[in-house]
């Protein structure tokens, strides 16, 4: 009878501490998986704050692009004109940097936008762009807000990218109208994406390369931009105005002046020993209109097993300082398949219509052929004509035309 | 010694241009087909391409993805013939083929597609509306208990910006809202799939051809009608409400060897392989 119950007992015993050790287990493999849970959730956790670091880094975009170029002139010569002055040099048959462009684009989301866009060219460093740029979706209309530093919304030419046009400069109307292309203003979009675009702004009106308003605007009015573009798909055509004032500097009073300077010392006026001067009056300061118009179309066409076959054209029509100045091209580009692209275009600037001089106008025709090396390079041959025309022709040369034609060899990596 | 003229010197260059690079004149000699673009649609350009090439012995045709806005890409910027997109191209992106290749570029749609959302099979939502949807991916729904599921964090999956389907949800589900912040970016809709297939409380949209794994969620149009699973029939007759055409972009209009392979994809056998890849057919 001692012998059961202690039997009993001994399985009762080891009942409790089978169940005991069986808690222990379930104890512990419960704290292994909490622990485990834990430090899933830590990683989570971390892998959460490791995506919106890199994600904070895809708001940033760079791009850019470098010409690098030879020019042979035919008016070259050896030597300066002025000395060491390098914008007198004889010689203009170089190689150089052209453009170097980088861009910084940081969009946090999809309702603004900050740019800053700078160019190391030659041997100085400047800025080119940077503005803020706020969006506002309603429906299929765009509503765009920019403003600091940034294209001209005028015309075709300037918003076109000069790493993607076939030649090397711009025409002489836009360069000679839009010096640098840019200033500083506010402009704001409103598009149909794929139909129909109008930009309104208000600008210094004097870019950002006057020699003399670097920075400020010496009138009190700002220079009214519109543009007004239009996609029929194959057909863009746009149409453009500027409307503002062009400041003249004034001059102070000069009064007259006599005076005798004794050169051979002997006390008597002698011919040509007294001088007078004209007095002047003051000239006031004064504001002259600046009116440009200008007209632009494109068309797309694929019809040659070449490739695509595109037609650009577009007029200026200026009044500055009570000059008449017009000019216009027309461009004809041509892509060979995909690695090779050839270009022709007449451009003509008359920077006085008024004038009849035989010098006035110049008419150039420039030839290009691009070879696409891969993605990102295209090496580009171009070869410019300018011509002095004779009196208001558009084509006839001027018998005593400069020789002055350009061939430009120029490599260019873009990214 | 007699000095060269620049216009000497211009002729040259061409020459020598022209002499180095000859060989880029013969076109398609023997050259491959590169297709290149939506994810969404890479699983169905190879199945079009394998077929084709096993028709047209010498033909070679590479089909890569890496989304549609690569794709677009890569079409301006000359590395590949066939652009596979499931969005349609921009104006930007327009603008940008007008620039470099002087042309607006051939847009052909080539099949449809219901954009399908992704549940994990043991999740209780069946079915949810288009704004519980773009709640969901803004960032305003958070937890499934204002689903009347679990009072557990919705985990969202999504796609790069540079996916079509992306922009695609983004337009169309978001109304152009931007993502909430915590979604996760994966590369490619089987990855997203896979993501959900492994994440009871996970969610997340692609193609309806991927789903496996995983089920659909029912999409309404709004609380008062019913919800729809992206079938053909639901697709075809609109009442499915998230659904798209799949397209092909060229530069030009095609010519040669790559207008046999269209008029492949656009025949009675080229759509039928759409569906048994888990598409709708275009015609």
């Amino acid at each position: 009878m001692k012998t059961k119950i202690f039997l009993i007992l001994l399985l009762l015993a080891i009942i409790r501490l089978n169940q005991s050790w069986a808690q222990t287990s379930e104890d512990s493999i419960k704290a292994a998986f909490q622990e485990t849970k834990d430090r899933l959730d830590g990683i989570s956790e971390n892998m959460a704050t490791l995506n919106s670091d890199v994600a904070i880094l895809k708001w940033v975009k760079i791009s850019g692009y470098i010409q690098a170029r030879y020019e042979y002139n035919d008016s070259s010569k050896n030597g300066v004109a002025g000395g060491y002055d390098v914008s007198k040099n004889l010689n203009a048959n170089n190689f150089y940097i052209r453009r170097g462009r980088i861009k910084f684009t940081i969009q946090p989301g999809s309702s603004s936008k900050y740019v800053i866009y700078f160019d190391a060219s030659k041997n100085t460093i400047s800025l080119k762009e940077t503005y803020v740029e706020l969006y506002k979706n309603i429906g299929k209309h765009n509503l765009t807000l920019t403003f600091g530093q940034f294209n001209y919304p005028f015309g075709y030419e300037i918003e076109y990218s000069s790493s993607k046009r076939d030649f090397p400069e711009r025409s002489l109307a836009e360069t000679n109208l839009f010096k640098g292309e840019r200033d500083r203003g506010v402009n704001l979009t409103w598009a149909l994406p794929k139909y129909l675009q109008f930009n309104a702004g208000l600008f210094q009106g004097y870019g950002i390369e006057d020699k003399n308003f670097t920075w400020f605007d010496p009138t009190k009015a700002k220079d009214v931009i519109g543009r007004a573009k239009v996609k029929l798909g194959m057909v863009d055509f746009g149409l453009s105005g500027n409307w503002g004032k062009t400041y003249l500097p004034g001059s102070a009073a000069v009064s007259g002046v006599t005076t005798w300077y004794d050169v051979n010392g002997n006390g008597v006026i002698d011919p040509g020993e007294i001088k007078t001067t004209v007095p002047k009056a003051a000239v006031p300061a004064l504001e002259k209109d600046k009116i440009r118009y200008g007209a632009d179309a494109q068309v797309y066409l694929d019809f040659l097993p070449l490739g695509g076959t595109g037609f650009r054209g577009e007029y200026y029509q200026a009044k500055d300082n009570d000059k008449n100045e017009r000019g216009w091209y027309l461009w004809l580009s041509q892509n060979i398949y995909t690695k090779f692209g050839a270009a022709a275009r007449y451009d003509y600037w008359d920077p006085n219509t008024d004038s009849n001089a035989k010098n006035n106008a110049t008419g150039t025709l420039s030839l290009a052929l691009h070879y696409f090396w891969d993605s990102y390079v295209r090496v580009t041959a171009a070869y410019d004509i300018p011509h002095q025309l004779s009196g208001n022709s558009i084509f006839s040369k001027y018998s005593g035309d400069r020789k002055d034609n350009r061939f430009t060899l120029q490599f260019q990596f873009m990214f | 010694m007699k000095k060269l003229s620049g216009k000497k010197i211009a002729l040259m260059t061409l020459i020598i241009l022209a002499s180095l690079f000859a060989d880029y004149f013969t076109v398609f000699a023997g050259k491959a087909i590169t297709i290149k673009g939506s994810d969404t649609m890479v699983i169905l350009g190879q199945r079009w391409a394998e077929i084709y090439m096993s028709q047209n012995p010498g033909v070679v045709i590479q089909v890569t993805g890496g989304g549609s806005g690569v794709g677009i890409a890569a079409l301006i910027n000359g590395s590949t013939d066939i652009c596979e997109a499931s969005r349609p191209i921009k104006s930007s992106e327009i603008e940008k083929l007008k620039e470099r290749f002087n042309t607006t570029g051939v847009e052909i749609p080539v099949a449809r597609d219901g954009l399908a959302v992704y549940l994990n099979d043991q999740s209780k939502v069946v079915e949810l509306t288009l704004e519980q949807l773009k709640d969901i991916y803004t960032g305003k729904i958070t937890n499934w208990k204002e689903l009347g599921w679990e009072n557990t964090k919705i985990v969202l999956y999504g796609r790069e910006n540079s996916s079509g389907t992306y922009v695609y949800f983004k337009d169309n589900v978001l109304k152009g809202a931007d993502f909430a912040p915590q979604t996760q970016t994966l590369p490619g809709t089987a990855a997203i799939v896979n993501a959900v297939a492994k994440d009871k409380y996970g969610i997340g949209y692609g193609g309806a051809a991927y789903a496996k794994g995983v089920k659909y969620c029912k999409v309404k149009k709004d609380s008062q009608t019913p919800g729809y699973e992206p079938t053909l029939e639901n697709i075809k007759n609109g009442k499915y409400p998230i659904s798209r055409y799949l397209y092909w972009y060229l530069r030009n209009k095609p010519t040669g060897e790559i207008k046999k392979l269209v008029d492949f994809v656009l025949s009675e056998q080229g759509q039928q392989i759409i569906s048994k890849v888990g598409y709708f057919p275009v015609k």
